[in-house]
């Protein structure tokens, strides 16, 4: 007769713990993943974190990568930091693109240039929804397009560059060409 | 329910408990009816849905590995105009993909260590053939100057990269599934509804071992190799 006593204040700490409303009582929400936080802020559709670029020039990327999202629809987004923080620079970008959240959620089409002139890397980072448009291949002839300007100390020149290549190359695949 | 009404219900129960056992038979089933409702919130939807999202994350990680054993052929191309000793190479390549595409490893195995070392194995074999054949090109400059081949680097390099974060993915996906199952309240539900045993993680027996090693576009000018 005392059994269900005992029992019952045994299982009570355990029903009640185990389903606090505060802490998802139906258990609809497995652990959640580690955030992987992006190594800068984005404060526009150029960060320009390592300074290499001119305002004016700053301001006309800004507007041909507003009309890029406008006619594509991809997000693409021009950094250059003044270190890669130890990362490799596939790491580096991929902690951006997805901590950045670019790009729309169900298409997966952000885009990201990275140029990390003290580590001398350059990146072209493609969000998954991008890669049958902007194949591995292809953007490696664009970084090899590029390079020559790198080479030179002309970050400015290979910038333009590249977001001029991936433009066009954008615009053939997915959208209206200007 | 809300916390105010269900925890008045626990008092409730708790008082009559203490003060009239016997006079209420509804005790026990209610005792019962209780355990369940707390068990059915440990676990019942948080387990399977992590379970779900780790064997997701495998289907990448095997998509990825595939994507690469799909690149191989490519490579019989360029090796045409090496070398002997890369066409010997190629030959290894070429059978440790073989082996590398045979040995599969379903998602309900994914809690098999043994299984999940044999596809380590071979993957990592393949990746290591595929680092040393393109170590190899790097002595012959009439190579890297064709376009089919510098093409093939590029994919090559990118579904390495591909592959390391599909594993990276995949990893963190069995982490949050094994700390589930083990975790209170998680546990209750996921040992005694679904027998859940823990996924073992994919981990290269050397660091690295599973990818070829990448050779960076850097924008140097020294790049001839040697220097």
């Amino acid at each position: 007769m005392r059994a269900p006593a005992l029992v019952l204040i045994f299982l009570a700490p355990v029903a009640l713990s185990g389903c606090d409303e505060s802490v998802d009582p139906l258990g609809l929400f497995p652990e959640p993943t580690r955030a992987e936080n992006a190594p800068l802020e984005l404060t526009g559709r150029v960060v320009d974190a390592s300074d290499l670029i001119p305002d004016l020039i700053e301001a006309d990327l800004t507007t041909q990568l507003a009309e890029i999202e406008r006619d594509t629809k991809a997000q693409f987004v021009v950094v250059t930091t003044s270190s890669l923080e130890g990362l490799t620079i596939q790491d580096y970008g991929l902690r951006l693109g997805r901590g950045w959240g670019l790009g729309d959620k169900e298409r997966n089409d952000g885009l990201l240039l990275i140029v990390a002139p003290n580590e001398q890397k350059v990146r072209i980072e493609v969000g998954y929804g991008l890669e049958k448009s902007l194949p591995d291949d292809r953007c490696g002839e664009f970084i090899e397009m590029m390079l020559p300007s790198f080479r030179d100390g002309d970050y400015v020149a290979g910038i333009e560059n590249g977001v001029d290549l991936l433009d066009r190359e954008l615009r053939t695949k997915l959208g209206k060409t200007t | 329910m809300p916390k105010s009404r269900r925890k008045a219900i626990f008092k409730g129960i708790l008082q009559m408990n203490f003060t009239s056992v016997r006079r209420f038979a509804p005790v026990r089933s209610a005792l019962v009816a209780l355990a369940a409702l707390g068990l059915a919130s440990c676990g019942i939807n948080s387990v399977p849905a992590a379970e779900e999202n780790a064997k997701a994350k495998w289907a990448d990680v095997q998509a990825a590995f595939q994507e690469r054993a799909n690149l191989v052929p490519n490579l019989a191309e360029v090796a045409a105009g090496a070398a002997e000793q890369e066409r010997g190479i190629l030959t290894d390549v070429m059978e440790a993909r073989a082996r590398a595409t045979s040995v599969q490893l379903s998602a309900d195995d994914l809690n098999d260590p043994e299984k999940m070392a044999q596809f380590q194995a071979a993957q990592s074999q393949l990746g290591a053939g595929l680092g040393r054949l393109l170590a190899s090109f790097e002595a012959y400059p009439d190579l890297k100057s064709i376009a089919n081949y510098q093409m093939l680097q590029s994919q090559l390099e990118g579904q390495e990269n591909r592959i390391r974060i599909t594993l990276r993915d995949y990893n963190e996906a069995v982490r949050v599934y094994n700390t589930t199952i083990r975790t209170f309240p998680d546990t209750i539900g996921a040992n005694l509804i679904h027998g859940a045993e823990p996924m073992v993680p994919y981990e290269a027996t050397t660091p690295g071992a599973e990818a070829a090693p990448t050779l960076d576009m850097t924008p140097n000018t020294d790049t001839t190799p040697g220097s």
